[in-house]
């Protein structure tokens, strides 16, 4: 009876053209805070080889940073200020936790067994930490702040209404897609990572300090991850649970993507996005089943993903 | 000549049979049961990562199937108690010869996500399934067995139940890992693609190794059920995967016993700090930072070099 | 006896033809070097012969069975063992440890889940034995990775014999080799032909270990057989000379 009511509202939804392009404004918007969290564990995979299980609440703590910064600091410029700031605060958060704890590991195990292991330890250690953390200084409560008021102005597309600032975020994702293609394909900072993954000890002798690239792009991802954050807190608040929710979504979607890949993780991020958002309409029991078994399926037939290679 | 190992670990063995009756505190024996189940799931995920070299993210997924199965019998089916047991012991392992099956066929990292989307699935089924599995509300009031006409109501009597089934369990498991089978095991841990060109099928020992321990994984989730009254969806998430993670390497992923041990320092803390404290995962966490950082052989690697040093000392002091 | 033969192999991965219509016949003891440029398909061509890759056309007959395509773990059962570039052993397992994995496996008892493996006195016996063979007697307690280079390769040759393998493939076996640790591993390889009736086929750049052990030698180039036959032979063949040489005259 279920089934039958929610094929039922999916078609509907799908010959009514508000409520579908409702459906695909929300899907994408969320698809867009996968993306960065997803594009932040995929580099940091690619490049480190290291499946940061932490990724989830450094976004959650971007979401709780921005929170704090705009109750303080109250002006009208003061998203903007955040939106700017805040991603570099993680960032700097990644840059510690990857010299403090996942150098050493990586140094101390010459076994690459060992240090993958190891590294699944400590990362899965911070979330724990900072799941908690943010608990003792927040608070355990639901925490959100209103849209920026330069975005809240509503656009009337296809018969339904939204702020601006959902079409906001998903130019900030298509942005910073093209930048991050950019900078790994025609920069030169992007072409010594790409160096480091095919082969670190030629790298190395070629006087590269790999460590401190290595740093340096966990603190990217860090970035990423922060970013998609400040970006959500308007719309979907911050909580405690946020991080270990959308972690999983993430590495769904970074499988589906390719680890490693930054297009991947785009076009992987709008699929479950989209799945997401019609999903529930159809069959909302069992939505998330479908994502992971979206996840097993790819792992099966090709686990390299849509796009995945070994950079 | 009887070794000192082997006599320490029957005293360990009849300590732990007459436990309940010298030491009469409900509250130690409940503890001990739980560390029993506890430990022989760690020991279970133990089996694939520390001595086959794998990293199971799912493996609460069988440990959920056992004990959704045994309810599952119980309550829809109306099975008797230890029959039903029996079966949840089983059936678990045809979901393993699947779910195994496609998780063999890839290496590592993606091995360990495969192996996190089949449990997330098994998971998400149960906790969406309402009307079958009960949803998130989980199934409550599952009776104790029934022996002889006895129900094993009481704390000490189901420690008892629980006892010969653990220690049984334990002994397989250390017959198979010193077994030939065990060696090459090993081998495969160690270096699979050497072991190809040994004759090794390492793909068949592989997920013999995975059946085992979905057996033992999905014992204890049974043997959990009857111990709580209830069973609830959580069984079979990769937090709980986590749970027999943490124990394994906090004890000792390259020790036989290590899981046990770190079982029962996991589970002692935790009923200790949660009545001090909400914040166990930040403890946990900052546990595992320092596992990682500064222990990774474990609470019995540390032991075994404490052990060297000693040795080492005493050979100094003779000269 | 012909022991190994291979048929018109092929081995194209996508553009590039890695093995290009390669044959071989190796009888029963003989002592086979195959050499040749970097890059000039060696290696691949082992690979495809042990089972690593399938072959794109073309076939492996071992003994006189058809083995094209068998993977590895079948190959090996039927008598070939294999001995690799950079040294595989099981690091983290003891030396004999090492050796009776192989010899469990070689002997089928992998399937006994419950018997003691310290208790079956045939495999440890084996195990002492091959020890013996390769002369790592005394060390089986040692941790496989306390071992010197040298003789860590000398475990691996071990593990390669446990089957009885008819024919031995080696890849490099001194690469990375003292001088005196390359005389003591091809004494160990002649002694192993005389002794157990095993035939070697190797991959090998040191020149000295090639033109003083071997009965034939295959040069290859660019994925082609371009020579075969006895060391004087090959030593006077201008296309050998070229490929060789030619590089350091190509310039002036």
């Amino acid at each position: 009876m279920e089934e039958e009511d929610g094929m039922n509202e999916l078609f509907n939804c799908l010959s009514s053209p508000s409520c579908l392009v409702g459906q695909l404004v929300t899907g994408l918007t969320y698809a867009i805070f996968l993306f960065l969290i997803a594009s932040g564990l995929s580099i940091i995979f690619g490049v480190l080889n290291i499946v940061n299980f932490a990724h989830g609440s450094l976004y959650m703590l971007g979401a709780y940073f921005a929170y704090s910064y705009t109750t303080l600091f109250t002006s009208k410029e003061t998203y903007w200020l955040a939106f700017f700031l805040i991603p570099f605060g993680v960032a700097g958060f990644g840059a510690f936790m990857e010299y403090f704890f996942l150098r050493p590991i990586s140094q101390r195990y010459p076994k690459m067994a060992e240090r993958e292991l190891f590294h699944i330890l400590a990362t899965y250690g911070f979330l724990l930490l900072l799941d908690d953390v943010v608990k003792i200084i927040w608070g355990a409560r639901f925490f959100s702040v209103s849209l920026p008021p330069s975005l809240s102005p509503k656009i009337s597309f296809m018969g339904k209404v939204f702020p601006v600032y959902y079409f906001f975020v998903m130019a900030v994702g298509l942005v910073i897609a093209i930048a991050l293609w950019f900078w790994l394909n025609r920069t030169n900072f992007g072409r010594v990572v790409r160096a480091a993954v095919s082969n670190t000890e030629i790298v190395a002798s070629l006087g590269v300090n790999v460590p401190a690239l290595y740093t340096r792009v966990f603190a990217l991802g860090a970035w990423l991850g922060g970013l998609g954050g400040v970006l959500a807190l308007p719309i979907r608040s911050a909580n405690p649970e946020m991080g270990g929710d959308i972690l999983f979504e993430s590495f769904i979607v970074v499988v589906v993507g390719g680890l490693g890949s930054i297009w991947g993780a785009l076009i992987g991020a709008i699929m479950i996005g989209i799945l997401r958002s019609f999903g529930i309409l159809a069959i909302p029991s069992l939505e998330l089943v479908f994502a992971f078994v979206l996840m097993a399926i790819v792992l099966i037939l090709r686990p390299r993903g849509i796009l995945g290679k070994i950079w | 000549m009887v070794k000192p190992q082997s006599l320490l670990w029957v005293l360990v063995i009849l300590a732990l049979v007459v436990f309940p009756l010298i030491i009469k505190a409900e509250f130690l024996t409940f503890l001990l049961t739980e560390i029993l189940i506890m430990g022989l799931f760690a020991m279970s995920f133990n089996l694939l990562l520390g001595y086959t070299g794998l990293l199971p993210f799912g493996h609460a997924g069988f440990f959920g199937l056992g004990a959704y199965t045994l309810t599952l019998l119980i309550k829809k089916a109306s099975l008797p108690i230890l029959l039903s047991f029996i079966l949840s012991l089983f059936i678990p392992v045809l979901f393993a010869l699947v779910i195994g099956y496609f998780c063999i066929q890839r290496v590592k990292v993606y091995f360990a996500l495969l192996s996190l989307a089949f449990g997330q699935i098994i998971f998400t089924i149960i906790f969406k399934w309402y009307s079958f599995t009960g949803g998130d509300t989980g199934i409550y009031s599952v009776p104790r067995p029934v022996l002889f006409g006895w129900e094993l109501k009481s704390t000490v009597a189901y420690y008892y139940f629980t006892l010969p089934f653990v220690l049984l369990s334990l002994l397989l498991l250390l017959m198979i890992v010193r077994s030939p089978f065990g060696v090459i095991l090993r081998a495969i841990r160690e270096n699979p693609e050497r072991a190809e060109y040994l004759a090794i099928h390492v793909k068949k020992y592989q997920l013999l190794s995975f059946l085992i321990s979905a057996f033992f994984a999905a014992e204890a989730g049974s043997l959990f059920v009857l111990f709580q009254g209830y069973s609830v969806p959580i069984f079979a998430h990769a937090t709980k995967t986590v749970e027999a993670l943490v124990m394994t390497i906090l004890g000792g992923t390259y020790s036989f016993i290590g899981p046990i041990i770190g079982a029962a320092i996991v589970t002692g803390l935790d009923k200790i700090l949660t009545t001090y404290t909400e914040y166990w995962p930040l403890v946990l966490g900052i546990i595992l930072l320092f596992l990682a950082l500064y222990l990774p052989g474990g609470v019995i690697g540390l032991w075994e070099k404490i052990k060297v040093s000693i040795k080492l000392k005493g050979s100094e002091g003779r000269e | 006896m012909t022991v190994l033969q291979v048929e018109g192999l092929k081995k194209y991965f996508g553009g590039v033809h890695a093995v290009e219509d390669v044959f071989l016949q190796l009888r029963e003891g003989e002592i086979r070097a195959v050499i040749g440029p970097n890059g000039a398909g060696k290696t691949t061509f082992f690979n495809v012969v042990c089972g690593k890759y399938p072959p794109t056309s073309g076939k492996v007959f071992l003994m006189g069975m058809d083995v094209t395509g068998l993977p590895p773990y079948r190959i090996s059962r039927l008598g070939l063992g294999k001995s690799f570039q950079i040294t595989n052993i099981f690091q983290g397992l003891t030396v004999f440890e090492n050796v009776q994995a192989a010899v469990i496996s070689f002997q089928k008892k992998g399937g006994n889940f419950l018997t003691p493996a310290s208790r079956l006195k045939e495999i440890n016996d084996e195990v002492m034995e091959i020890l013996k063979a390769v002369g790592l007697e005394g060390k089986e307690a040692f941790p496989s990775i306390s071992l010197s280079h040298g003789e860590q390769r000398h475990l691996e040759i071990g593990l390669a014999l446990a089957g009885r393998p008819k024919i031995l493939l080696l890849d490099e076996p001194t690469a990375g080799m003292t001088p005196y640790e390359s005389i003591l591993t091809m004494e160990l390889i002649k002694k192993l032909v005389k002794e157990k009736g095993v035939t070697i086929l190797f991959a090998e750049h040191d020149m000295d270990v090639v033109f003083s052990v071997t009965d034939r030698i295959t040069v290859m180039n660019q994925g082609r057989v371009i020579a075969e036959g006895i060391p004087e032979e090959i030593k006077q063949h201008q296309e050998v000379r070229d490929v060789y040489l030619g590089r350091t005259y190509a310039g002036s």
